[in-house]
């Protein structure tokens, strides 16, 4: 008899992506973890400066320190934003597919390429900004430069799987040894502080990784090896190149509009060979960033509780067999916990801003700061929720493996932050913080509608293209 | 999609499913004999299948040297699937796709097939592949259909039958548009995906479309799906309402019903094996007036000559050729040879034909032989060359619960061997006559019994075997038919003249 023994067979690869996209969603928040840490570390620094220095001109001294670790931080941050996202992701693959003995020899095999890529670009730098100073500070700075790259490496991994309260604590014993050291050398000026730098860096390196070795031994029959570099070899599927974009870009934007002060006449000024810093900007704006911590701790919550919880029922109605209106309606219900998670964040810091603006002067003049800076501060509190909401309107984009968005959006970030500051700065002293800010809120207005975009045809996309 | 083999233009495009050349059966050998008995034309074939993993890798049959083109292709592959990309696609066209349902579901055969639907640009370039696959509108319209007909079911099920249903379609028309400057002629062995790029071939460019039916493609393809459901939908939930459940599979049965009607409209003369085959295809939507039985035909000469082998007498040997499978209903068979052995005790039956294909069947066959305490009458003998058989043996019988045409009744015939049979297919047509009358007039080649009926059977058996006079008539009766009607040059020579009036009507017409 003719015809084919059709297959009624439903040719459906099951790809529940719900456990990759847990960890990695996460993860996305998680690496601007080092971004907040270093500008309480800054503050902490300038703060503590005023209190316990008692050297000749500790002001010099403890400034050149700070702006060249600030440097430091800020460039190795942009070096491994490359790497961090795509080395996250691989691992959450991995650990989907239940292989956590191939995440430690991977983990060592990134470390061994971040640390050769970063000595290739820091030795060139380091000799190219400090031209004045010895052979001593470049061969410092470059170690800062690379055990801060391998931090940023050891903490977003250690991050994603969860070792939340070991990083904390690390990062208290490796802050608190910094503290430490740079008492003991408080006579041998920036060198000191440097010394001191990367001992507590080094220790928190050194702790981050034990603490990653003691959970996911490598130790496996299945795998032999100490090292691999399976990630850049793409063993097991292609290198994310959006994702390493992405981080990057992501962490350009973060900095530059500070860059663009520093560099600029007038507002920026030398402070160590080509380092510069912009006394009116910087000040105002690491103290706001400090405001972000509250609304990323409740958006974290939200995402993890609410969002996390959707995003299965969603997949779970698909694949259980569920009829069109039981997906709508976990669709709508994961569109209902963005919307929650938004809005919580924009109220809660809505609120707690306004409690900082009331208090601000008072804040001021006990942290002995000029009045000078406080409208600027103002403007800076304003961006700073601003970028929570674009963090995490990012952060869904992760979850949702919308990575040509994130990279879209990340690389309009770097533009737009930087041509709106630009501007700012020929507008005038009224304008300053007005370009970040401004920047921001054109992003997060409309990376929303874009995220609404991608949710009301989410059903669409995990249907029909696939 | 694969050119195979492509050394001259083909006269005769014969499109066929899941068959020759890789797969053996009734309707592959048919194209065969056809192909090899007709060399004064070249021919040219097309074959579709559901994923290349289905088929064996090396063809089945050696090709004619007229068969001058071949094709392949595998509907289900996945590098058949075009690039994804998000599109918006326009309502416009769906509201044509609307109008071509409404087509397919509606009851009236008589409704003439929505005019720009026919065209291979609706479905090459308007709603094509991708437009279907991946617009949002085709989404919304998925959307709608399902909360229309049936919002309670599990809508991934749903989804993937309704994609399933219509990727062939751009498949064919794909297909359509490169054999569109192949063959003369399109001559299909079936309905279905064959039969529909027929219809769109001969819709797009005016070539004529010749049909034969072997089974009846909507008819079978309904039996697979009521099979399939009871293991595929099988989900036993209290408080599911079954006539929704069965949505899904109404949906196919209608789609299938809708391709078989396009072939139907299009192909002139429909063709079928026997009468029977003929009155389904008119229940289904072939206009009477086109259609034709032109039965296949066996090559009596070889097999006629075993006549003279014969011995004296009757043998009491009852010989079933065909496969040890449950289609074939051997468990009756041997029910029906206790009963016969009754009353003739030294009675023999032969199953010849493999027993390896559905070894647990046969393992029951074997173990109810042993119930039934018939082993010393049950022989398997399994390949074996039938003119040394049918020679030795006293009846053909057949215990089918399904068949089409079964030409080895046709062969027992020629070898003079009555047939008692199971009224399946064509068998009762075979055995007492079909719709020409001076067929009915020659009599009864033996005895039709009702499917899974060993009692009705073991009665066929035994009154040809005791009555001599009956027998005697029903062979001479089963030769005459045979030869009058049902031999290969009468079926080359019918085929023959189908292709001359049809390339003389492209003449009168050009």
């Amino acid at each position: 008899m003719a015809g084919i023994g059709f297959e009624l067979k439903q040719i459906l690869k099951e790809k529940s992506l719900t456990s990759v996209m847990k960890t990695f969603g996460y993860s996305a928040i998680l690496s601007s973890g080092p971004w907040v840490i270093s500008m309480i570390i800054i503050l902490g620094i300038g703060l503590s400066n005023i209190y316990f220095y008692h050297t000749e001109d500790p002001t010099q001294t403890m400034l050149k320190a700070s702006v060249t670790y600030v440097s430091a931080l800020a460039l190795s941050s942009v070096y491994t934003g490359f790497f961090q996202l795509p080395f996250t992701r691989f691992v959450a693959d991995r650990m989907y597919e239940k292989r956590y003995y191939l995440i430690l020899p991977n983990f060592i095999g990134t470390i061994i390429i971040t640390i050769i890529g970063g000595f290739l670009i820091a030795l060139p730098l380091a000799i190219y900004i400090f031209d004045t100073q010895n052979n001593l500070f470049v061969l410092l700075y470059t170690t800062m430069f690379i055990v801060l790259s391998c931090v940023w490496i050891a903490n977003i991994l250690a991050a994603s799987l969860k070792l939340y309260k070991h990083v904390i604590i690390f990062y208290i014993l490796g802050y608190a040894l910094i503290y430490f050291v740079a008492y003991l050398l408080k006579d041998d000026g920036v060198i000191g502080l440097l010394i001191s730098f990367i001992i507590g860096n080094s220790l928190l390196f050194i702790l981050l990784f034990l603490g990653i070795i003691y959970y996911y031994p490598s130790n496996n029959k299945e795998n032999q090896h100490f090292i691999l570099f399976d990630v850049f070899k793409q063993t097991y599927g292609k290198f994310y190149w959006k994702l390493g974009f992405s981080g990057m870009f992501y962490n350009i934007a973060i900095w530059i509009d500070k860059v663009i002060f520093w560099f600029s006449p007038i507002v920026g000024y030398m402070v160590i060979d080509k380092l510069h810093a912009s006394m009116v900007y910087d000040f105002p704006i690491f103290l706001a960033y400090l405001s972000i911590i509250p609304g990323m701790a409740i958006f974290f919550f939200r995402l993890e509780v609410d969002f996390a919880k959707a995003y299965a029922n969603f997949y779970n109605s698909i694949n259980n067999h569920g009829s069109l209106s039981q997906i709508k309606y976990h669709k709508q219900r994961m569109i209902d916990a963005v919307t929650k998670s938004l809005y919580e964040i924009l109220f809660f810091q809505g609120m707690f801003n306004i409690l900082l603006f009331l208090s601000a002067e008072s804040l001021f003049k006990i942290l002995v700061l000029p009045k000078l800076y406080l409208p600027l501060f103002y403007v800076d509190v304003i961006g700073v929720q601003l970028q929570l909401g674009f963090m995490s309107i990012l952060a869904y984009f992760y979850y949702l493996d919308r990575q040509k968005e994130a990279l879209y959006y990340t690389l309009a970030f770097v533009l737009m932050n930087a041509l709106l500051t630009w501007i700012s700065i020929q507008m005038g002293p009224y304008f300053y913080g007005y370009g970040y800010s401004i920047a921001l809120l054109i992003l997060f207005v409309s990376s929303i509608r874009t995220l609404n975009k991608i949710l009301q045809e989410l059903d669409y996309q995990t249907f029909m293209l696939q | 999609m694969k050119i195979l083999y492509d050394i001259q233009e083909p006269d005769i495009l014969i499109p066929c499913e899941g068959t020759f050349p890789y797969v053996r059966g009734g309707v592959a050998s048919w194209i065969a004999q056809l192909i090899t008995g007709l060399p004064q034309y070249t021919f040219g074939v097309v074959f579709i299948g559901s994923r290349r993993q289905d088929y064996p890798d090396k063809p089945r049959y050696e090709f004619p040297k007229n068969l001058v083109y071949v094709v392949e292709l595998f509907m289900f592959d996945e590098e058949e699937k075009p690039t994804i990309k998000s599109t918006n696609g326009s309502i416009e066209d769906f509201e044509k796709v609307e109008k071509l349902y409404q087509w397919f579901k509606s009851e009236d055969k008589e409704s003439l097939f929505p005019k720009d639907i026919k065209d291979l640009d609706f479905y090459l370039n308007k709603i094509n592949e991708s437009n279907f696959l991946y617009s949002k509108e085709a989404w919304y319209f998925i959307n709608n259909k399902n909360k229309e007909n049936c919002s309670d079911i599990s809508f991934l099920d749903y989804f993937w039958s309704v994609r399933s249903i219509h990727i062939p379609i751009w498949k064919m028309a794909n297909l359509a548009k490169l054999l569109k400057n192949k063959g003369t002629i399109i001559h299909s062995p079936s309905t279905g995906y064959a039969g529909f790029l027929s219809t769109l071939i001969s819709h797009d460019t005016g070539k004529p479309f010749i049909l034969t039916e072997h089974g009846i493609y909507t008819k079978e393809r309904k039996i697979d799906l009521i099979s399939s459901s009871l293991t595929l939908y099988k989900k036993i939930d209290l408080l599911r309402d079954t006539s929704k459940s069965n949505y899904i599979q109404t949906m196919w049965v209608r789609f299938f019903e809708g391709i078989g009607k396009m072939s139907y409209n299009r192909a002139n003369p429909i063709l079928s094996l026997f009468g029977v085959a003929k009155e389904t295809q008119i229940a289904y939507g072939a206009k009477a007036e086109l259609c034709r039985v032109i039965p296949n035909g066996v090559d009596i000469v070889k097999l006629s000559k075993t006549i003279h082998l014969r011995p004296e007498g009757i043998p009491n040997v009852i010989t079933l050729i065909g496969r040890v499978v449950s289609i074939k209903d051997i468990k009756t068979f041997i029910q029906a040879i206790r009963i016969t052995v009754n009353s003739i005790p030294d009675v023999e039956a032969w199953i010849v034909g493999p027993d390896d294909e559905e070894k647990e069947y046969a393992q029951e066959c074997f173990e109810l032989i042993d119930i039934l305490d018939i082993k010393e009458n049950i022989k398997f003998l399994g390949f074996q060359d039938i003119s040394k058989i049918l020679p030795k043996s006293g009846i053909l019988t057949l215990t089918s619960i399904s068949e089409g045409m079964p030409l080895v009744i046709l062969e027992g015939f020629a070898a003079g061997l009555p047939c008692v049979s199971t009224d399946v297919g064509s068998c009762k047509e075979l055995i007492y006559g079909g719709e020409n009358p001076e067929d009915q007039a020659l009599g009864s080649a033996g005895v039709v019994c009702p499917i899974a009926n060993a009692e009705a059977l073991a009665k066929g058996y035994i009154e040809l075997l005791t009555n001599e006079e009956q027998w005697y008539k029903a062979q001479k009766v089963a030769i005459a038919r045979v030869n009058q009607f049902y031999t290969e040059e009468l079926f080359l020579n019918t085929y023959q003249k189908v292709y001359e009036d049809t390339f003389a009507t492209l003449k009168k017409d050009a």
